[in-house]
């Protein structure tokens, strides 16, 4: 037998699975009620169509990663100078890290109907809540990252007669780990936007997802959650090939 | 005990009293805090502290429908992850197969599924358990496929060449060498679970703890909603301590 060629063996069983989707859908279900609620993919793909010609998708798309990107950025800007701090200063770190243990259990959705409260509905809110998620997560990879720096580096660099020891030994040597933490924290901020936008917001991937439901358009739905996973994926991919620019040295 | 213990303990209580210090300064920040501002938008520790005792049944029942559906959501994902992991790292073509099916799911978060499940299953537990499932599954597949990937081949082979039986082999061989990272997956699947199931709760629930701090939101009742996010810390942190605690248990035979 000839082997398989690689897109086979890769994308097999999904491609199967569509197909399997589409036939199915189309022979054994005949109740137009039921094709309602499960919608074929063919019929999501013209949607997928149709939404992206009017412009719905891209402004969905936009308004979400705009608020991803303010409330990661918030994130990495409080949380990396914060995480290093920890990891650096024993003793101020621990005043600061005792208080984020004892937070750190509640689920960063969970205070969603708190910032609703103190913000009210808008995009104060869905910034707030997606930079508290995400400043959760950069300051716990910071300060891994920042206290996983080898002491001897550091020594020997010193003894060398290395001056600029911050600059040229300490933050390269942490850079890596940083950037990772930057990184799981932009996945956050995409992971816990969807659950934000649910329950207040007027625009946005999520909005697009709960109106698939609410006008019984479920095609809308999965158009809405293949470009939040597309979204999510591009995000990651972009940061890993800036990581690995950035840190080409490791 | 040990020098090194000595040390460990040493700087444990280096770090205990500023540690202790940080807690008093974030709950007089708090309770500083609540004395500018009305009670119904932000109200003090000690008016949390008695909303948490005089509300304690509607939280215990509510605190019971979450726990429901983390269990069964869990429950699921751990009996399918694992059988699914040792089928991912024993098979390569299943691996590329099925790896390409989960690396697209595990894009989508799993809060998302929430309207479409709403739709098919209407409001339930069986939503809230398919939403904790598809959080805790990805996380306890990854890493549990991880680790039966790094057993040593060389223990492998040995236990096949010396006649182990399937039960022996998966049992006493594959699963204790893959042991630690399955353990990595089902604390970072748990951590999802909680807050799969909040947001579950959130967007569309019969009852639990999510939905319970969304209607304190809607009644102006924050000390409501700080009372229920306490709950669900704490049964997190509880959890994640006994499932910490059944690891060590587990992995006491290692160095």
């Amino acid at each position: 037998m000839a082997p398989l060629s690689p897109a086979v063996t890769r994308w097999g069983l999904v491609a199967a699975l569509l197909g399997l989707w589409e036939l199915g859908g189309r022979t054994l279900v005949t109740d137009p009620r039921t094709a309602l609620f499960l919608p074929l993919p063919s019929t999501i793909a013209l949607a997928a169509a149709a939404l992206a010609r009017d412009g719905t998708l891209l402004a969905a798309i936009v308004r979400s990663a705009g608020r991803v990107a303010a409330g990661a950025g918030a994130a990495v800007l409080v949380g990396v100078p914060v995480g290093a701090v920890i990891a650096t200063w024993p003793r101020l770190g621990a005043a600061l890290d005792a208080p984020l243990r004892l937070v750190r259990p509640v689920p960063p959705v969970a205070w969603v109907p708190l910032t609703l409260l103190w913000f009210g509905v808008g995009e104060r809110q869905q910034l707030a809540i997606l930079a508290f998620a995400a400043l959760l997560v950069v300051v716990a990879g910071t300060t891994d990252a920042v206290a996983g720096v080898p002491p001897a580096l550091l020594s020997a660099a010193r003894n060398l007669g290395e001056r600029r020891l911050l600059l040229r030994v300490a933050v390269p040597a942490a850079l890596p780990g940083v950037a990772a933490a930057v990184r799981e924290g932009v996945g956050t901020a995409w992971f816990v936007l969807v659950a934000a936008e649910f329950v207040s917001a007027s625009e946005g991937l999520g909005v697009l997802i709960l109106e698939g439901r609410d006008l019984l358009e479920p095609a809308r739905t999965f158009v809405g959650m293949g470009a939040l996973a597309a979204c999510g994926a591009v995000t990651d991919l972009a940061l890993a090939a800036l990581q690995r620019r950035w840190t080409r040295w490791t | 005990m040990s020098a090194t213990e000595r040390l460990a303990g040493a700087a444990l209580g280096g770090r205990r009293l500023p540690g202790a210090l940080g807690i008093a300064a974030l709950l007089a920040a708090w309770a500083l805090a609540a004395a500018r501002w009305p009670p119904h938008v932000l109200p003090g520790p000690d008016v949390v502290l008695r909303t948490v005792l005089d509300e304690r049944a509607l939280l215990l029942h509510n605190a019971a429908r979450t726990l429901w559906r983390v269990a069964l959501g869990y429950g699921a994902a751990v009996g399918i992850g694992l059988p699914l992991a040792g089928l991912l790292a024993g098979s390569p073509l299943a691996d590329r197969q099925v790896g390409s099916l989960l690396t697209l799911l595990r894009a989508i978060p799993p809060f998302a599924w929430t309207p479409i499940l709403l739709l098919w299953l209407g409001i339930g537990d069986g939503s809230a358990a398919i939403i904790v499932f598809l959080g805790a599954l990805f996380p306890i597949v990854r890493q549990a496929r991880a680790g039966f990937a790094a057993v040593p081949p060389a223990l492998l082979l040995a236990a096949r060449n010396l006649g182990a039986s399937p039960r022996i082999y998966w049992i006493d061989v594959v699963l204790p060498g893959a042991a630690p990272m399955v353990f990595s997956g089902l604390r970072l699947g748990w951590a999802l679970a909680w807050m799969s199931v909040v947001a579950a709760e959130l967007v569309g629930a019969d009852g639990g703890l999510g939905q319970m701090i969304l209607d304190a939101r809607n009644l102006a009742r924050p000390d409501l909603a700080i009372a229920g996010m306490v709950a669900i810390g704490a049964l997190a942190a509880a959890s994640e301590g006994l499932l910490t605690a059944a690891e060590r248990h587990t992995l006491r035979w290692r160095p």
